[in-house]
């Protein structure tokens, strides 16, 4: 190989180059955001392996949300937001005018920050979605769902006998637990968590993570999180943003004992951020 | 009522009538009671006649014009200013009126229904439908400002938690955030709703202000309304009008009472903490 060849195979981020886990379920090819003037997310280019959890990490403003968003097409609310790239899950552009943005959403679930239920009953919020896409033909099915996402994440035994009582009555960890359920309810190939446990004690942390670890097997999911500790215990992969650069991604042992860059390096260590 | 320091040539009633009237009482022919026949005719040139079903139901038909023209209008107008529609001049512009427009002198709205409605479309003149078109003008303002507020109090994480599970913007509005900002919507719709009940000015102008025997039968016939029916009988000479005008005076205050502690109510029991 001469030099050229290399130089042209080298990707313009070395930490982009996919490594082998999985099949990439998402894959993003130079992805700009832009908010009005601001330039929010510059050339991101990354693969996201399938039925693995891959954490987002960086200090906080340097854009792990906004990718977040780009993924189930959030960003689309924002009217200043403008997405450039692509992005592709199986092989399919998730920015072609001809996709349905309901049928996306549906299949890339979202868990908020903040837990945010429905102001409605337990059982209403984890039927919402099958309702609105008519996944169960009848009340009998419906049951069925709700009981099997309640217990999927791991709420069923702290609910069952209160289905009826509203969502948001529930402690901050039920009810983000309760926002899994509904996610998940749907029947996503991926979920999107942005940094789900921040407004949560750390016992109900603990819970979230376990419940992360028991669906990861049959779920892509992305986590945003500001807690390398807890980037450390769920992922098996990492991306490390700074400033709207994907700065590095690999596998989580490696960016965490071993990263390439210096940014990454000082971030981890507790340098900066 | 009938006070006998008046002159006899200064009364309608004149001392042998009160007479007569004496025996009838002694007798107990007579009585005062509570006068259903008020509530169950139309007006009249005879006081003892005059009641204030006409203008009754011409207020209940010009608020009814009003409700349909306003709610859908009031909550599309507070809705559409939110979410995805970019801001630009136009939006801006827009604002800035609404704002404006709720502080215009509703006279002005009787001049712009007289031109526009009557003169313009060539719409009926003492009508309902016009009333009620009129009137529509004047509490938009307000009923899109209380929409906009009710809706903006509903935290943007609920529309975003709906469209996360896959639901399009309109399912994301109708099954979520406009119920949710309902109670709110209700409750400046029925306070639009009390003004416009209470508003006589723009009526004036358009006609409504006739005297009208009939009791309406149409949005398009010739009616009155209960406060333009206040302000006929307050001007009338006879005595007997007088209590006429106090009677209808408690009817409208009874319904404003009632409208605005309806809308208390249903602040107080749907009122949510986030
Ligand atoms: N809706 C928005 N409008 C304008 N700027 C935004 C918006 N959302 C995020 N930003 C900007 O984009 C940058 C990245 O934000 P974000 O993705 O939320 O960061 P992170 O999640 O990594 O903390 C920040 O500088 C933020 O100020
Ligand atoms: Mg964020």
């Amino acid at each position: 190989m001469d030099a050229t060849a290399v130089a042209k195979s080298a990707p313009a981020n070395i930490g982009a180059r996919p490594q082998p886990l999985g099949e990439p379920k998402i894959i993003a090819r130079d992805v700009n955001v832009h908010y009005g003037e601001k330039h929010a997310l510059k050339n991101v280019t990354l693969d996201v392996p399938e039925k693995a959890v891959m954490a987002f990490i960086g200090p906080s403003g340097c854009g792990k949300s906004t990718f977040l968003r780009c993924i189930n097409r959030m960003n689309d609310t924002v009217a200043s937001a403008k997405v450039s790239g692509l992005i592709q899950i199986d092989d399919q552009n998730i920015y072609d005018p001809s996709l349905d943005v309901v049928q996306l959403r549906a299949r890339v679930g979202m868990v908020f920050q903040k837990p945010n239920p429905f102001p409605k009953s337990i059982y209403e919020n984890v039927a919402y979605g099958p309702r609105i896409h008519g996944l169960a033909r009848n009340k009998a099915e419906l049951d069925e769902i709700v009981e099997s996402s309640l217990k999927k994440a791991s709420l069923w035994n702290e609910v069952k006998d209160r289905l009826n009582d509203t969502g948001t009555g529930l402690s901050g960890g039920q009810q983000q637990r309760l926002c899994i359920a509904r996610a998940i309810a749907v029947s996503p190939e991926i979920i999107l968590m942005d940094e789900p446990c921040s407004a949560l004690d750390p016992i109900a942390t603990a819970r979230v993570e376990e419940l992360i670890e028991e669906i990861r097997r049959n779920y892509t999911i992305v986590i945003v999180t500001h807690s390398m500790q807890q980037a450390a215990r769920v992922s098996q992969r990492v991306a490390f943003f700074h400033l709207g650069i994907l700065v590095e991604t690999g596998e989580t042992e490696k960016i965490f004992t071993s990263p390439n860059d210096k940014r990454t390096q000082d971030y981890i260590t507790g340098r900066f951020g | 009522m009938l006070t006998f320091e008046t002159p006899e040539n200064e009364r309608r009633v004149g001392d042998q009538q009160i007479a007569w009237l004496e025996t009838l009482k002694a007798k107990g022919l007579v009585d005062s009671g509570f006068n259903t026949g008020f509530f169950t005719s139309g007006d009249s040139r005879e006081a003892e006649q005059a009641g204030i079903l006409g203008a009754l139901v011409g207020s209940l038909m010009t608020m009814f014009v009003t409700l349909v023209f306003c709610l859908p209008v009031g909550v599309g107008r507070g809705d559409l200013s939110r979410g995805v529609r970019a801001k630009n001049r136009w939006t801006d512009i827009i604002e800035i009126n609404i704002n404006n427009l709720a502080a215009v002198p509703s006279i002005v709205y009787g001049l712009l229904g007289l031109a526009i409605f009557l003169n313009f479309f060539g719409m009926p003149r003492s009508s309902a439908v016009v009333g009620g078109f009129v009137l529509a003008l004047l509490v938009l303002p307000t009923i899109i400002i209380a929409s906009r507020a009710a809706l903006k109090a509903v935290p943007p994480s609920i529309r975003e938690a709906a469209l996360g599970v896959g639901a399009s913007h309109q399912q994301a509005v109708f099954h979520h955030t406009l119920p949710l900002a309902m109670p709110g919507i209700m409750t400046g719709t029925i306070i639009g709703m009390a003004h416009a009940l209470g508003e006589t000015a723009p009526l004036l102008l358009i006609g409504m202000v006739a005297f009208i025997v009939d009791v309406p039968t149409s949005f398009t016939s010739a009616t009155t309304a209960l406060p333009v029916q206040i302000y006929l009988w307050s001007d009338l000479p006879e005595v007997a009008f007088q209590a006429k005008t106090s009677a209808a005076i408690l009817v409208l205050l009874l319904f404003l009472f009632a409208m605005n502690g309806l809308a208390i109510l249903l602040r107080k029991r749907f009122e949510r903490r986030w």
